[in-house]
């Protein structure tokens, strides 16, 4: 039956190869844009989504458009945030889940999963931990089975968790050759303060080598249980298999974590006016920060936070990237971020310019800032962001796996369940005057921190302008 | 020819059971020459184009490299009837999303519209084909923008000068002996007349092919593309004279050309590469699977004998690169701290003499071949991504059913096809090995010596 279809369709083919001179009859005015068409309603995927009796919640985001599967584990409000001291700790552990099970070496896990083509992979951020599985369809039980293994099972064997740690030696290391990497560590040092988010949460040497496997025994313990577990069945997959698949093979986690506190309050820091810059001899562009803290990612008014940012940084049609790229060639690109945790989050102007003009970059953003707090946007930078945001927003839901994220994400930072089918009303709803309130309310330009990776010996004297210039090695110490 | 392949565990995997998701698309040539692929998919509302001019870096003078990738980003400042600045504010006043990029062999635009602004996305893009009108005002400003794009993603970045270094020791006198991004002083010197030629030789619709994919209906797509792209004219030379004028002379690599570079990097880097025959050859598709044997997957020969049981190596990492008049096989390690390049070097070696005696197992063969079915698989989740395939396999091929056809070409070949392949280029083949070294080497290096 199919190779009959494909016959027709290459007899077709040639038909329509044969004929291919094209009528060009329609009257022609290249002047103006043409009219566009009515739009087309554009709906947020049905998803499945109930919670079983042991606290798993579990989601179903169904498609078969591919004859694949994704099953995606997500360990809720259990990340980087409970490190505590041991920075990498939530990530060494999610590391190690892959790395040997009672029933399986870390040999066997590799080797089986490559053998059916799909993948496993483990690991946290800031707000939880994660273990997602991609097969095809045909594979999923092989798949299901490898997943429940490392997420129920994990041995954190000694000398598996050696190689690991030196493997994340190795690119701690590395991290200090990267102009990006070191200006985001300061930044975060500075910008958070007492948070756990001012911590690297790839860990440092010392905290990497203090880390043993009784720690991640603990922490697995508290972080990983059915209580705060979301499991997200993307793809191929039917909620009754789903439901199946949960109850038969994810149930043997606790129920509750053992001994979770959390207990941080922010004190604000006082480092506004300074400006950072971390040494990288012979360095030809500073890598720049420019921010303060920012919001969570459940604050009421992230929408609003997020248009007035667009316009501001947030695209390549930006004020920010407009001024420093495409009018004064300083960059490759500019670009500003609100970039949201579950307790708390950053705001930062990010670009590379050449050495020469670093000092006049970050005057030209501190005036985008101040004109973004004081002075209403135009109706047409209103009307090109909302037509954009709307426009692009059907390719956010191209995929399977780019609905799921969204879905999860709901869950993750407690938003509500209607966030991402009133998300675009929401958008087109906005004034000016909205965009002028967030602004003046989430963007302080007086408070700024400066940070900048780059040659201090080239950029040092001009940056005083801004205030104090401190200095500093690789690894963090000043050099005075 | 058996298709089947029973592994070790006893379960046969054959041909007929793998998944082909074919991809449904119709060919149109426009009277003045302008390739059309159409392939719709209502999935959601939203259109893509893809243009695909058949220009790259090998096309540019040896005095004017990086013309084409400059190009690439004029092009996004005004044309005959758009204003400079005009193509991105009108695209995102749409609701569209717009990038470009440029290869050895292709620039390639896209434009991602919302599928009632089809005629719009129509109208701007065919306005770029039509007429140049770049200012010398734009050009100054995209040296600059270029040039700090070089440092960001190049220079000021560790291991970032690899395709710089790899070029000019593998290629001598030809048109990849030089990396895209091309060279800062002959870049300060584009003038305007020099990126007009430019623009009026390879600009035309008979060297481009224009694939719309996503949320339309067919006969709509062709009437406009007709109205918008129909009456732009022909270019002076025809595509096969385009091509016939970039004269590609090679000449294998001659022995192990080896340089040392010191950057600025903690750890200590080797980066090798072989040359092979071309993308799209036969020989080009079984060293893709011998690439990934050996290093796609935790159980993958390189990963699992140097990061996981030597710990020699915190990354590793070999893949084809394809190009439209050469192949490339690389590979690359980063070692752990204490580790010498040599030994290093000593393993890596030791492997590919494994591919090159036939040492690589049916098991590890249908392994790999189950990856590239996954991979095959996901690849043709989206509408850009099936757009970018029809244009490349068109514009090189003229073989657009290349994007379903090549699983099978992937399925079919053998263990011989991979050891005679990795025998005839690998063994005792010339290569180029470039040694990174962290600048305090260097410090040590030269102390030595004045002892």
């Amino acid at each position: 039956m199919i190779s009959q279809i494909i016959k027709i369709f290459f007899l077709l083919l040639i038909i329509y190869m044969s004929n291919n001179t094209l009528a060009q009859d329609d009257v022609l005015d290249r002047t103006k844009p043409p009219k566009p068409g009515p739009p087309k309603d554009v709906q947020f995927p049905d998803y499945f989504d109930t919670t079983l009796p042991n606290g798993i919640n579990v989601l179903v985001i169904e498609n078969s458009k591919i004859p694949a599967v994704s099953v995606r584990m997500v360990f809720k409000d259990a990340g980087s945030f409970y490190d505590v001291d041991k920075f990498g700790l939530a990530s060494l552990t999610a590391e190690m889940l892959t790395k040997g099970t009672t029933n399986r070496s870390a040999t066997q896990i590799a080797e089986e999963i490559d053998f059916v083509g799909g993948s496993i992979n483990a690991g946290s951020d800031w707000d939880g931990s994660y273990i997602s599985l991609s097969v095809l369809r045909k594979h999923l039980n092989t798949g299901i089975d490898i997943l429940a293994d490392v997420a129920q099972n994990p041995v954190f064997a000694d000398d598996e968790l050696a190689r690991v740690k030196e493997q994340r030696l190795s690119s701690i290391l590395q991290g200090k050759d990267d102009a990006g990497h070191l200006s985001d560590k300061k930044f975060n040092k500075i910008v958070y303060g007492n948070l756990p988010y001012s911590n690297p949460a790839e860990g440092t040497e010392e905290s990497v080598k203090s880390i043993s496997r009784n720690d991640l025994q603990d922490f697995y313990r508290m972080n990983y249980y059915s209580g705060n577990l979301i499991i997200a069945f993307v793809g191929d997959i039917t909620k009754e298999e789903a439901l199946k698949i949960t109850e038969e093979k994810f149930s043997s986690l606790p129920s509750e974590g053992i001994n979770r506190v959390n207990s941080y309050k922010y004190n604000e820091n006082n480092s506004a006016g300074k400006v950072f810059i971390i040494n990288k001899k012979g360095a030809v562009q500073s890598n720049l920060r420019v921010g303060h803290l920012g919001i969570p990612r459940n604050n009421p008014d992230f929408i609003a936070v997020t248009i007035m940012n667009t316009i501001l940084g947030g695209y390549f049609g930006s004020r920010i990237n407009y001024n420093l790229r495409e009018k004064h060639g300083f960059t490759y690109g500019a670009r500003s971020y609100f970039n949201p945790h579950l307790y708390s989050g950053d705001f930062s102007v990010d670009t590379d310019v050449r050495n020469e003009v670093t000092d006049t970059s970050v005057t030209l953003i501190i005036e985008e800032l101040k004109r973004i707090t004081t002075e209403e946007i135009t109706d047409e930078e209103l009307a090109t962001v909302k037509n954009y945001m709307t426009g692009v927003f059907p390719l956010q839901l191209e995929t399977a796996n780019a609905v799921a994220s969204r879905v999860i994400n709901l869950k993750l930072y407690n938003l509500p369940k209607d966030y991402y089918s009133k998300y675009i009303s929401n958008i087109n709803a906005l004034t000016k005057q909205d965009i002028l309130n967030a602004a003046k309310k989430y963007i302080d330009p007086s408070k700024v921190t400066i940070v900048v990776s780059g040659d201090a010996g080239a950029i040092k004297d001009k940056m005083t302008r801004f205030g104090e210039v401190l200095v500093f090695d690789a690894d963090g110490n000043e050099i005075k | 020819m058996t298709p089947g392949y029973i592994n070790k565990n006893g379960y046969q995997l054959n041909l007929q059971e793998v998944i082909n998701r074919t991809v449904y698309f119709t060919e149109h040539t426009l009277s003045n020459g302008l390739k059309l692929i159409l392939t719709p998919d209502s999935s959601i509302p939203a259109v893509v184009l893809n243009l695909c001019y058949h220009v790259g870096s090998k096309n540019e003078d040896k005095n004017r490299r990086g013309y084409a990738h400059l190009f690439e980003h004029l092009m996004f400042e005004g044309s005959t009837n758009i204003l400079p600045g005009d193509y991105d504010r009108l695209s995102l006043q749409a609701g569209c999303e717009n990038n470009a990029y440029t290869t050895e062999d292709k620039t390639n635009y896209y434009l991602i519209a919302p599928s009632n602004q089809l005629e719009f996305a129509l109208w701007l893009e065919s306005d770029r084909m039509l007429g140049f009108s770049v200012t010398q005002e734009s050009l100054d400003v995209q040296k600059g923008v270029v040039i700090e794009e070089k440092k960001q993603v190049y220079d000021n970045r560790p291991y970032g000068s690899v395709s710089l270094n790899f070029a000019p020791l593998l290629y001598n006198n030809n048109g990849y002996s030089w990396d895209v991004i091309g060279d800062v002083k002959d870049l300060k010197k584009a003038t305007l007349e020099d990126i007009r030629e430019f623009y009026e030789k390879y600009y035309v619709p008979n060297n481009a092919v224009l694939t719309i994919a996503g949320d339309f209906d067919p006969d709509d797509a062709l009437r406009l593309t007709g109205k918008y792209f129909g009456s732009i004219k022909r270019g002076k030379f025809s595509a096969e004279e385009l091509s016939s004028s970039c004269a590609f002379i090679d000449e294998p690599v001659g022995g192990e050309v080896r340089k040392i570079i010191y950057d600025d990097i903690q750890l200590p880097g080797i980066f090798g590469a072989y040359k092979i025959p071309k993308e799209n050859t036969d020989e080009f598709l079984a060293f893709d699977l011998v690439t990934d044997i050996l290093s796609t997957g935790e159980s993958s020969r390189l990963y699992n004998e140097l990061v996981y049981q030597k710990q020699m190596v915190s990354d590793i990492g070999s893949w084809v690169e394809g190009r439209e008049l050469s192949g490339l096989l690389h590979f690359y390690a980063i070692l752990l701290p204490g580790v010498k390049i040599e030994d290093v070097q000593t393993e890596i070696d030791r492997i590919f003499n494994d591919v090159i005696e036939g040492k690589i197992t049916g098991h590890e063969l249908q392994k790999i071949k189950n990856r590239i079915e996954t991979r095959h698989v996901y690849r043709m989740q989206t509408n850009l991504a099936k757009a970018d395939s029809l244009s490349h396999f068109k514009t090189f091929y003229d073989t657009p059913g290349l994007i379903n056809t090549n699983i099978e070409r992937y399925m079919s070949i053998t263990l011989e096809d991979m050891q005679q392949a990795s025998e005839k280029y690998l063994k005792n083949a010339g290569r180029v090995i470039l040694e990174y070294l962290p600048k305090s080497q260097k410090k040590k290096a030269v102390k030595n010596k004045t002892k």
